[in-house]
């Protein structure tokens, strides 16, 4: 297997980006977790099938264009999808969900309608739905590489507006327009996120590698920092060893990477309660120096 | 000697939601280092009034000055320390440490590119030690009692050595050993010089420990000094609170 990845091209690349979106999806999957927006990584990956819908069908259509990749439309469409959400969004600030359940029809909608017309109900589209290994190219890699120094950069520079945005909006007093800066920034890095996971694990289960790892994350961290590491390190775990498997057993990698995130996901939480169970069984000492200091 | 700016000026303020008024024609100051208790029946616009001096809503008519500067202008907000009245407005179930929440408070007057380092650090443990929750540092914030949390933000909001502290009914849910021990903690910042504007529905309390009381209930009914208040308070709050005040409020 390691002789395969040091000699297949595509393998290589598939190796490289699953270990830097291992990074980037639970970097930026903590703030959408805690900001309440998971559903909204769902619309985006969503509209971007959608996108990709109209390359095939773009493609079939005005052949000249072939040099465009449908991926790349369907970043667009996530793009502009996410600028859709927002305004929706603020309409009904209290029932902020089921705006997504709209733009989530609308787009599996609006796919269906391209794919028909590009007559692309076939394989490749299975790849775009569900991931797949050989449709990574060195440009895709390249584009992960970039995607991943974009977010990066934007966290560590944006981490405290973030942070106490996500914590607790009202209270935090920033000022307007340095919310709307992030907000706006930050829901485009989601877009540009969804994209280039959507390549390897697929439209489908783009959102699960966003959310399933800082799950587990959240389960076990004791703070915020810790959050982000036993993140990352999940989503390391689940997508290399899903592209493993997959590979080995010739199953679908996007699959294969969210079955094995669920089942360690599981895994997690018995551990957890296991371990709680046996601690309380043990006798607690409660300090009973509770000053009352203000 | 010379007139020092006021450190919030309102001039004639008025702002309605949608078409209902809140507040009409809303007039007063602070002073550097003055103790300013707001009362008010429930509903009589508060914390509206808050949330226009901290620039979250705009008025409709008239001008808000913050350190001599009119809100808009106004850029240093890291000089406003700000506890909101609902200390449960935050992300209940977010996986931070009480260390962490009260650090947030420095965030919003810390350049991106700045380190968060030992001075900062310092800066956390001690505003912890001032509201007494140094113990509880690594402890999860929505593990802690609502009282506790409150204490947390009080400490979110010194951490940033403001200028002006704005409470909004912040001993709402602590008990009344934490309510001395809180008044205790805010004269002492009285003492330094801090100017306060608290929101409360204690009115027994308020007028023994402030230097200026405002009734507000849409209009301000009252605006002065807490002895003159407490001369003429039947009169001010059946005013304010209409002729069943005192079903609104706590005796002690
Ligand atoms: N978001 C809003 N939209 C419309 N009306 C609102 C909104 N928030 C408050 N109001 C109305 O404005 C008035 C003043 O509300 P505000 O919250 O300022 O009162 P308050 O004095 O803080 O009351 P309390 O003592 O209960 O905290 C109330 O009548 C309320 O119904
Ligand atoms: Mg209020």
């Amino acid at each position: 297997m390691l002789q395969d990845i040091l000699q297949v091209d595509f393998l290589r690349y598939a190796f490289l980006s699953g270990i830097m979106i291992g990074i980037i999806c639970p970097v930026i999957g903590v703030f959408i977790v805690l900001r309440k927006m998971s559903l909204m990584a769902d619309g985006m990956s969503h509209m971007a099938l959608s996108g990709i819908a109209a390359g095939l069908a773009l493609q079939r259509y005005l052949p000249f264009l072939y040099f465009i990749n449908p991926f790349y439309i369907g970043m667009l469409f996530s793009v502009l999808g996410s600028f859709c959400i927002r305004p929706l969004m603020k309409l009904y600030p209290f029932y902020r969900e089921f705006v997504i359940p709209i733009i989530l029809a609308s787009a599996i909608g609006l796919s269906v309608v391209f794919i028909s017309l590009a007559d692309a109900f076939n394989k490749d589209l299975f790849g775009y739905l569900f991931g797949s290994l050989i449709t990574i190219s060195h440009t895709d890699f390249l584009v992960v590489l970039i995607v991943l120094v974009i977010v990066l950069g934007f966290v560590i520079l944006c981490y405290k507006p973030l942070l106490i945005l996500t914590f607790d909006e009202e209270g935090s007093l920033v000022s307007k327009r340095g919310k709307q800066v992030t907000d706006i920034l930050f829901t485009m890095i989601v877009a540009l996120v969804v994209s280039v996971t959507m390549n390897i694990v697929g439209v489908l289960l783009v959102s699960a590698m966003m959310i399933i790892p800082v799950a587990k994350g959240m389960q076990l961290a004791k703070s915020f920092k810790q959050v982000f590491i036993y993140s990352i390190i999940f989503a390391e775990f689940d997508i290399i060893g899903g592209l493993v498997v997959s590979y080995q057993f010739n199953w679908s990698t996007g699959g294969t990477i969210v079955v094995l995130a669920f089942v360690l996901f599981m895994i997690v939480l018995l551990i957890k309660k296991t371990v709680q169970s046996i601690s309380r069984s043990k006798p607690v000492s409660y300090s009973s120096d509770e000053t009352v200091k203000f | 000697m010379t007139i020092k700016t006021p450190v919030l000026d309102l001039e004639n303020v008025s702002f309605s939601y949608d078409r209902k008024p809140v507040l009409e024609d809303i007039n007063f100051g602070i002073e550097p280092g003055e103790f300013v208790g707001l009362v008010g029946p429930n509903g009589s616009g508060k914390t509206t009034l808050i949330k226009i001096i901290l620039g979250l809503l705009k008025a409709n008519h008239g001008e808000v000055r913050l350190f001599g500067q009119p809100l808009s202008k106004f850029k240093k907000l890291s000089w406003i320390g700000y506890v909101s009245q609902k200390s449960n407005s935050f992300n209940s179930g977010f996986p931070a440490t009480v260390f962490e929440v009260v650090s947030m408070g420095l965030y919003s007057q810390m350049k991106f590119y700045k380190w968060f380092g030992k001075k900062e650090r310092l800066k956390v443990w001690e505003a912890l030690e001032k509201v007494g929750m140094e113990d509880y540092a690594k402890q999860n914030i929505g593990r802690l009692s609502g009282g506790q949390q409150q204490r947390v933000f009080i400490a979110r909001a010194l951490v940033r050595n403001p200028k002006l502290l704005i409470l909004d009914e912040p001993t709402v849910g602590v008990d009344a050993k934490s309510e001395n021990a809180f008044y205790d903690l805010i004269e002492s910042m009285h003492k330094e010089k801090l100017a306060i504007l608290l929101v409360s529905h204690d009115i027994g309390t308020i007028t023994s420990k402030v230097d200026k009381v405002l009734c507000l209930n849409k209009r301000l009914h009252y605006h002065g000094d807490p002895k003159q208040f407490e001369m003429n308070r039947q009169e001010i709050l059946t005013d304010a609170y209409g002729q069943h005040f005192e079903l609104l409020e706590h005796h002690h």
